[in-house]
C-alpha cells in the first residue's frame, strides 16, 4: 500500500471517528434541548395538560414576543424547520453553520415550543445537530470537502436523537438533504445517528416517542380504507402546503416591525385554539400517544387535524422557530384514527386497530407535506417495530404522495427555499430526473465496425458511406482500435492504402463500457481517448456500439423525461 | 440530569395521587389526571392501569378498552387488566370475549390477594353467564369454586345463593349447612337454606333451619309465615311415615275440611261439590277400615285445591299448606 493511500484511509477513518463524537455531542445537545422544552413548559404553562386560562392566552403571546425579538434581533438565521438551512450549509456556504445560530436555534425553539407553539422540535434538532458537526469540523480544521459533509452527518444525528429513530433519520438526510447515497458519506451518517441515540437514550431512557399497539389486517377490503386515507392525507397536505405557500411570503412582505408582533400574534391564536382543544400546544406526541390508543372519538380526531393544521400554520407562517415533523405526525395520528372511527361506523367487524391506521396516517401526511416518500415508509415501520404493516404504509403513502405532487409541483422544502430567494437543489427533482445511461447516448455498432483484415483504402471508401466520424476496428477477439475519418485519409495519403486497418490503428485500452454505466462513467474514460467500445456483460466479446464525447453531448441535451 | 428525572416522577406520582382521589368521585377528572402523570412517566404501568380503570369508571369504554389492551399486550398475563377487559367486553354484550377474558383473569398473575381477586373474577364470570342464559355454564364456574372457598360464612352464603340461582339447589344447600357449621349465628345462611329446603320440598330440613335462623335473629314476617305453612303442611299430610291408621284418616278428614271451606268460596261447582259432599258424611272408621276411602277423600280435597289460585277468594295458609301437601305427594307417586 503507498502513503498515500494509508494516509487516504487514516483520513477516512478519522473522519468516522468525528462522525461518532459528533453523534454523542449532537445527542447530548437534544438532551438538553428537550429537558430545556420541558423545563420552561413547566414554569410557563403548568405540568397538566390542560393549562389553566389565563396562561394558555398570556404565555405564547408574550413568549412570542421574546421570540420574535431574540430572531430579529440577534439570531435571523433561526427561523423556519432547519431543514433548508441545513441543505443551505452543505450547498452554499461549504458546510459552515455559526455557533451563534446553534445557540440561537436551541433557545428560540425551546422557548416557542414550551411556551406551546404548535411546532415540533426535530427540525430544529436537525440544525442543531449539523451547527454542532459544522463547529466541531471548523475546530479540527478539517477541508472544505469534509466540512460541507459534516454538516448533514450532524444533521441526521440530531435528528436520530430528537426522533429516537436512527433508520428514518438517515433516511431522511439521506433523501432529503444529501439527496444520493454515497458510501463515504453514509457511514459517517450512519455512526453519528447510531451514536446519537445511544447517547439520547443514555440519559432519557429508550422509551419510544409513543406506545404502539400491535397491528394486524382485519380484512383485505381494509386496504381500500388505508387507500381513501392516502386520498384525504394527499388533499390535507396540499392544503397545509398551499396555506404556507401562500401566507409566508405575505407576511414576510409586510413591514419590519411586524414581524416583532407576528409570533405573539400566532401564540395568541393558538392559546384560544388551546381553550377548547388543549391538544395542539406544542409537539402534541401526548396527543399522538392517546389517539394511537383510541382516547378520541372520530369527531374530535376530525376536529383536533383540521385545528392543528391551522395552528401550525400560524405559527410557522409568523417565523417562528420551530419543526414540521412532530405536527406532521400529529396531523396523520389524527386523520388515521378518524378514518378508523369513521370506517368502523360504515363497515363494523372489519377493521383493525385505531393505533394502525394513526400511524399509517403519520406515514401518509408527511409523505405528502414533506414529500420523502422512501423516509414515511420507513418511518412506519421503525416507530412501530412491525414490518407486516408496509403494505397499507406503501398504498395510502404512496397516493398521499401522487395527489400532493399531482397539485403541487414543488415540494415544501423547495417551495421554502424560493421563497428565501435561494436556489437549493431539489432533491425531489433531483431523484426524477432520467439518468442516461451508455446505452441511451452509444452509437450502434454494426455499420461502424470494420474489420481489421480490411485495407486503409477499403476503410476510407466505407467511412464515407456513413455519418460517422470515429470508426472501430476489430483487432482480436474482444479487441478493438478506433480511428477518425481524418487518420484514415492521412494514411492514405502517405502511401498506405494498401496497408492492413490492424496493422495501422492503435488497439483501445481496457477495459470497456458497458451499456448500463453512467454517463459519469464513460466520461471518466472518454478522458483518455477519444472513442470507447461498448461490449455485451454477459459476453465481452460481443460487440453492441460505441461512445463518443459527441453522443454523450447530444444525449445529455435531449430534455429529462420527468413523472408526471 | 437527576433533577430533570426527579422532577418528572415527582409530578407523576402527584398526578397519580390526584387521579386516585378523583377516580370515584370524578372519573373523567381522574382520566385527565392520569393521562396527565403518564405524560411525565408513558412506561408507568399502574397508572396506564388506573387510566383503563377511570375511563371504564367514565363511561369511555372503547377508550379503556384500547388502552388496556395495549397495556395487556405487554403483560398477557396479568389478571387485573384482564379482568377490567372481561368487564368491558361484558358491557359491550360480548360475552365469548368477556369469559376469554374473565377466564385470563382467573388464570393470571395477581400481585396481591390473588385468591380472592379470583373468586370475584369467577363470581363475576358467574354472574355474567346466568344473566346471559348459560345457567350450566355459571354452574361450572361455580362448583370449580367450592374447593377454594375461604372458611368463611358470607362468602360462602353468597357463592351457595348463586348456585341456587343457576339451578344447584342440593350443592347450595350443602354450602349453606357448611356456612352454618362456620358461623352457627349466620341467620343469613340458615333463612337462605330453609328457604331451599321448602321450595325443594324438604319440610322437615326447612322447619330446622327456620328454627336455627330464629335463634340467631328474628324471622321477617314472609319466613314467619312460611314456617306457619309448614307446620300446617305437616300435620296435614297423611301419608308421612309411621303414622298410625286412626292418625291418617283423621288427617285426610281435617284436609277434607279445609277444601270443603275453600270451595264454599268458589264459583258454583255441582260435581266437585257432590264429590266432597259425599267424602264428607264417611266417618273415621270408615276411613280406618279402608284404606282406599283415605285416598278418595285426599284425592276430593286435592281437586280442590288445584283450582285456580285467586278463583276462591283469598286462600288460607291451610289452603297453602294442602297445596304442598298435595304437591309432596304428586312427587312421591312420581
Amino acid at each position: 500500500m503507498t502513503r498515500s493511500k494509508r494516509a487516504r484511509m487514516r483520513d477516512e477513518q478519522l473522519f468516522l471517528v468525528i462522525a461518532i463524537v459528533i453523534g454523542v455531542y449532537s445527542g447530548l445537545a437534544v438532551v438538553g434541548f428537550r429537558i430545556a422544552i420541558e423545563w420552561f413548559r413547566l414554569r410557563a404553562l403548568g405540568s397538566s395538560l390542560v393549562p389553566a386560562y389565563p396562561r394558555v392566552l398570556i404565555v405564547p403571546a408574550a413568549t412570542g414576543l421574546i421570540i420574535a425579538l431574540l430572531a430579529v434581533r440577534w439570531f435571523p438565521a433561526v427561523r423556519g424547520s432547519g431543514v433548508n438551512q441545513t441543505k443551505a450549509a452543505l450547498y452554499i456556504y461549504d458546510g459552515f453553520i455559526s455557533f451563534r445560530t446553534v445557540v440561537g436555534k436551541f433557545l428560540t425553539s425551546a422557548l416557542a415550543i414550551g411556551s406551546g407553539q404548535s411546532l415540533g422540535p426535530e427540525d430544529p434538532s436537525l440544525q442543531i445537530g449539523a451547527g454542532l458537526a459544522s463547529v466541531m469540523g471548523r475546530a479540527l480544521e478539517r477541508r472544505r470537502r469534509d466540512l460541507r459533509y459534516l454538516a448533514p452527518v450532524g444533521a441526521a444525528a440530531g435528528l436520530a436523537a430528537a426522533f429516537n429513530s436512527p433508520i428514518t433519520a438517515v433516511l431522511f438526510v439521506i433523501e432529503e438533504v444529501i439527496g444520493r447515497w454515497s458510501a463515504g458519506v453514509l457511514g459517517a451518517v450512519v455512526l453519528a445517528a447510531v451514536s446519537s441515540v445511544v447517547t439520547e437514550q443514555w440519559f432519557l431512557g429508550d422509551q419510544p416517542l409513543f406506545r404502539v399497539p400491535r397491528y394486524h389486517l382485519a380484512h383485505s377490503s381494509e386496504l381500500l380504507a388505508y387507500g381513501a386515507l392516502g386520498l384525504i392525507g394527499g388533499g390535507l397536505s396540499l392544503l397545509f402546503v398551499k396555506l404556507i405557500a401562500t401566507l409566508r411570503p405575505r407576511l414576510r412582505a409586510l413591514p419590519v416591525w411586524t414581524w416583532y408582533l407576528q409570533p405573539a400574534v400566532a401564540g395568541l391564536a393558538i392559546g384560544v385554539i388551546a381553550l377548547r382543544f388543549p391538544q395542539v400546544l406544542g409537539a402534541g406526541y401526548d396527543a399522538i400517544d392517546q389517539a394511537m390508543h383510541d382516547q378520541f372519538g372520530w369527531k374530535l380526531l376530525v376536529a383536533l387535524c383540521i385545528v392543528k393544521l391551522l395552528a401550525t400554520t400560524t405559527s410557522f407562517v409568523t417565523g417562528t422557530p420551530g419543526g414540521l415533523f412532530a405536527p406532521t405526525l400529529f396531523m396523520g395520528a389524527m386523520l388515521g384514527a378518524a378514518v378508523c372511527g369513521i370506517e368502523r361506523l360504515v363497515a363494523p367487524g372489519v377493521t383493525g386497530p385505531t393505533g394502525a391506521y394513526a400511524l399509517v396516517g403519520m406515514g401518509t401526511m408527511f409523505a405528502g407535506i414533506l414529500r420523502a416518500p422512501m423516509t414515511s415508509v420507513f418511518m412506519v415501520v421503525e416507530v412501530s417495530g412491525n414490518y407486516s404493516i408496509i403494505l397499507p404504509v406503501m398504498i395510502s403513502n404512496t397516493i398521499a404522495y401522487l395527489v400532493s405532487r399531482r397539485f403541487q409541483h414543488s415540494g415544501l422544502f423547495d417551495l421554502l427555499s424560493r421563497q428565501d430567494g435561494t436556489e437549493l437543489p431539489s432533491m425531489e427533482e433531483e431523484r426524477e430526473a432520467e439518468i442516461t445511461s451508455v446505452g441511451d447516448a452509444m452509437r450502434e455498432a454494426d455499420a461502424i465496425t470494420f474489420s481489421g483484415a480490411e485495407t486503409v483504402d477499403r476503410g476510407v471508401m466505407r467511412s464515407n458511406q456513413v455519418e460517422s466520424d470515429y470508426f472501430l476496428v476489430t483487432l482480436g477477439a474482444a479487441e478493438w482500435g478506433a480511428a477518425s475519418r481524418a487518420q484514415l485519409k492521412f494514411w492514405q495519403g502517405e502511401g498506405r492504402g494498401s496497408d492492413l486497418l490492424s496493422t495501422v490503428v492503435p488497439a483501445i485500452a481496457r477495459p470497456y463500457l458497458y451499456p448500463d454505466q453512467s454517463v459519469e462513467v464513460a466520461l471518466r474514460m472518454l478522458r483518455e481517448q477519444p472513442v470507447a467500445p461498448v461490449v455485451h456483460r454477459a459476453d465481452p466479446a460481443r460487440l453492441v456500439g460505441m461512445l463518443a464525447v459527441e453522443d454523450l453531448l447530444r444525449a445529455s441535451s435531449n430534455p429529462p423525461v420527468t413523472l408526471p | 440530569m437527576n433533577r430533570y428525572r426527579d422532577e418528572r416522577q415527582a409530578l407523576a406520582a402527584a398526578w397519580s395521587r390526584r387521579g386516585q382521589q378523583d377516580l370515584p368521585t370524578r372519573p373523567a377528572v381522574a382520566v385527565a389526571d392520569f393521562q396527565t402523570s403518564l405524560s411525565f412517566e408513558p412506561d408507568r404501568t399502574e397508572t396506564r392501569f388506573l387510566l383503563g380503570k377511570a375511563l371504564v369508571a367514565a363511561h369511555r369504554p372503547a377508550e379503556a378498552g384500547a388502552e388496556l389492551t395495549t397495556l395487556l399486550s405487554d403483560e398477557p398475563s396479568r389478571g387485573d387488566i384482564n379482568l377490567e377487559l372481561g368487564r368491558i367486553a361484558a358491557q359491550a354484550g360480548d360475552v365469548g370475549e368477556a369469559v376469554r377474558y374473565y377466564h385470563a383473569a382467573i388464570d393470571g398473575v395477581w400481585q396481591t390477594g390473588a385468591a380472592e381477586a379470583r373468586r370475584q373474577a369467577r363470581i363475576e364470570l358467574a354472574r355474567l353467564l346466568m344473566s346471559n342464559g348459560q345457567p350450566v355454564r355459571a354452574q361450572a364456574e361455580l362448583i370449580g369454586l367450592i374447593d377454594d372457598l375461604p372458611p368463611n360464612a358470607a362468602v360462602i352464603t353468597d357463592v351457595a345463593s348463586l348456585l341456587a340461582k343457576a339451578g344447584a339447589q342440593p350443592r347450595a344447600i350443602g354450602l349453606l349447612h357448611h356456612a352454618m357449621d362456620l358461623d352457627p349465628q349466620n341467620a343469613l345462611a340458615a333463612q337462605a337454606a330453609a328457604t331451599l329446603e321448602f321450595n325443594g320440598g324438604d319440610l322437615l330440613s326447612a322447619r330446622r333451619d327456620f328454627a336455627n335462623a330464629a335463634k340467631a335473629s328474628p324471622l321477617t314476617a314472609a319466613n314467619r309465615e312460611t314456617v306457619d305453612v309448614i307446620n300446617r303442611a305437616l300435620a296435614l299430610d297423611p301419608y308421612v311415615e309411621h303414622l298410625s291408621v286412626s292418625v291418617r284418616a283423621g288427617r285426610a278428614l281435617r284436609a277434607l275440611a279445609i277444601a270443603k271451606a275453600r270451595l264454599e268460596r268458589c264459583p258454583p261447582m255441582p260435581e266437585l261439590a257432590d264429590r266432597v259432599d259425599r267424602a264428607m258424611k264417611r266417618r273415621p272408621a270408615d276411613l280406618e277400615r279402608n284404606a282406599d276411602l283415605i285416598e278418595e277423600t285426599m284425592a276430593a280435597a286435592f281437586d280442590v285445591e288445584r283450582l285456580p289460585r285467586g278463583s276462591c277468594g283469598v286462600d288460607s295458609a291451610d289452603d297453602r299448606a294442602l297445596a304442598i301437601v298435595d304437591a309432596q305427594h304428586t312427587t312421591r307417586a312420581q
